[in-house]
């Protein structure tokens, strides 16, 4: 294989992996709990604000890795608790409410930032060479990092008892709430996990792109995308759904325009999820 | 006279601007079409007035019009059809749809060299009417304004009629409306479709108005401005979302000066409140505190 093919095929796997790292907070929140959450970017922002301020003032991105799910989460809770709770009965009303939670925490953060965009250096700056192709060793340890978390949260959720109480809490939260568990902190402790999720996919991803505002809400429709391809009411089928978009488009986006290709990409899955409304994984009429 | 015509200027933009808000209050808060992306429209018929009036010399204003209104309903009719012929999708696929929509055609707006990339069309000659320029800011008021009237009348026919009712009965239950024998798919497609001109129209006004079209005026932030006007005044009103929108315009040109990069967060945490406490809309408060003062005159 010559470089150029090596470097093209990464490329593709370098791309997906981000996406799909992304939206795995977003499978918690939008396809599990089916709360339509138009703030989604902006706790993927959130995290890749505190990974930016620990590098700053820390020195030390790493920290920031671990402290971004942490800070993002607790942010996520106090969300549930205060505004999104009130919503859950009303589908539309939790749209606009997350979506303005969206808009007052992405103008915050332009008023707070004196240049349009702020680099992020990665933790692992170098790259490695395969086949005379220079691959940055960062984008191998998102592609990794992205593999082991969907793996172990599709572990969690099937396997284990919690796992099993957050899935029979979404899927029925009477009969939950009279088998005496607490429906409430169950919802609260959902969301705060997505959020995690998102927080974490931040940082991990923003030293590929740079800080700004939009660095969430420029992701958001392809997430949500993502998620309505998959298929609500579960956790792989967005992530598949993600895989799904970012592989062609990225592959698109080696031959024609990358922003032609993105448009085609989603324009075919608007045509998709027109005839096929509960996604590619369900059974269903 | 400058600060004259500057004053006239914001009052045509918001008249403007209110063609689109009463395209977004038809669609949404009459008929229940959760329309995320009527920016595109606007921004359509924006676009097609800007390429027609800088690559010919066409600048009559009542066929640019007459041509920003039918592009829009024919593109209102194949997204409407798409959206809701046959079975029923879910509001909030609607929502995403044309969220979807909105974000494409900002995209595309933004890379395609023909629809000027990321400048947009600049140099908009002044449009005429029978042959005479229209060049002064009071002119364009005046066409703003005869065109808005226009559609305030049309839309209050049109909420007001037998149709306006059944618009109402689909948009509270879909299911009902359709066990009632009411074409429901039917009826949103022509109200999409309505909705559709009226947003060109606004769109291609907007062009001749302020000489230049950009990518912004078809893309996310301009829908979802316009879907927080008709929350704020409360959908399901015609006027409540107009005095919204005259209201936040009026204060936001007040603040961009006084505060320029405080106003977007403000109005987030203007919607916020507004979603949690008054669902309604903002033009509901009167009612709301009528009813609450009752309640406690009578316990």
């Amino acid at each position: 294989m010559s470089p150029t093919m090596i470097r093209g095929i990464f490329d593709v796997l370098s791309l997906s992996s981000v996406l799909i790292l992304l939206v795995i907070g977003m499978a918690i929140i939008v396809g599990m709990m089916k709360v339509f959450n138009m703030c989604q970017g902006e706790l993927v922002l959130l995290g890749a604000v505190t990974a930016f301020l620990c590098g700053k003032y820390l020195g030390n991105l790493w920290i920031g890795l671990l402290l971004a799910p942490i800070v993002v989460g607790l942010f996520g809770l106090l969300l549930e608790r205060t505004i999104i709770h009130r919503f859950y009965v009303n589908p539309q009303g939790a749209l606009l409410a997350t979506f303005a939670i969206g808009l007052v925490m992405r103008e915050s953060l332009r008023t707070r930032m004196s240049t349009q965009s702020s680099p992020v250096d990665a933790p692992i700056q170098s790259s490695i060479t395969i086949g005379g192709a220079s691959l940055p060793i960062w984008r191998i340890v998102i592609m990794f990092v992205t593999l082991l978390l969907a793996l172990a949260i599709g572990f969690v959720l099937i396997k284990t008892n919690l796992g099993m109480k957050v899935r029979a809490t979404l899927d029925n939260p009477d009969l939950v709430s009279v088998s005496g568990i607490s429906t409430k902190w169950m919802y609260a402790g959902t969301y705060a996990f997505g959020s995690a999720l998102s927080g974490f996919a931040g940082a991990m991803i923003v030293p590929l792109q740079t800080l700004y505002p939009n660095l969430g809400y420029d992701n958001l429709i392809l997430m949500f995308i993502a998620v309505m391809i998959g298929g609500l009411g579960q956790f792989a089928g967005p992530l598949a759904g993600a895989a799904l978009i970012a592989v062609p488009g990225a592959i698109l986006g080696q031959f024609i325009s990358p922003v032609t290709g993105q448009i085609l990409v989603v324009f075919l899955a608007i045509i998709f999820m027109r005839f096929r409304p509960v996604g590619i994984f369900q059974g269903g009429r | 006279m400058a600060g004259n015509d500057y004053l006239t200027q914001i009052v045509t933009r918001i008249l403007i601007y209110g063609i689109l808000v009463l395209s977004v209050e038809l669609c949404w808060g009459q008929t229940g079409i959760f329309t995320f992306g009527q920016a595109a429209l606007f921004g359509l018929g924006g676009y097609v007035v800007g390429l027609i009036t800088t690559k010919s010399t066409l600048t009559d204003i009542g066929i640019l019009l007459l041509i920003a209104i039918v592009v829009g309903a024919v593109t209102g009719l194949i997204i409407g059809i798409f959206l809701f012929s046959g079975k029923r999708v879910g509001e909030l696929y609607v929502a995403l749809v044309t969220l979807a929509i909105s974000y494409i055609c900002e995209r595309l707006a933004n890379s395609w060299t023909v629809l000027g990339s990321g400048n947009g069309i600049p140099g908009i000659p002044y449009p005429t009417i029978f042959g005479k320029e229209i060049g002064s800011a009071t002119g364009l008021f005046f066409l703003a304004f005869v065109v808005f009237a226009i559609a305030l009348i049309l839309s209050i026919i049109i909420v007001n009629s037998q149709f306006g009712l059944t618009m109402n009965a689909v948009r509270d239950d879909e299911e009902r409306a359709e066990f009632f024998g009411y074409q429901r798919s039917i009826v949103q497609i022509a109200v999409f479709v309505f909705a559709a001109a009226l947003a060109a129209s606004g769109g291609a006004l907007f062009a001749v108005s302020e000489g230049f079209v950009s990518p912004s005026m078809s893309g996310l932030a301009l829908s979802t401005t316009t879907v927080l006007w008709v929350v704020l005044g409360g959908r399901g009103t015609l006027f409540g979302p107009l005095i919204a929108l005259t209201f936040l315009e009026a204060v936001n040109i007040k603040m961009q000066e006084a505060l320029p990069s405080l106003w977007p967060i403000l109005v987030g945490l203007l919607l916020l409140i507004t979603m949690i406490f008054l669902p309604k809309g903002l033009t509901s408060m009167p009612a709301k505190i009528r009813e609450s003062r009752r309640k406690t005159a009578s316990s």
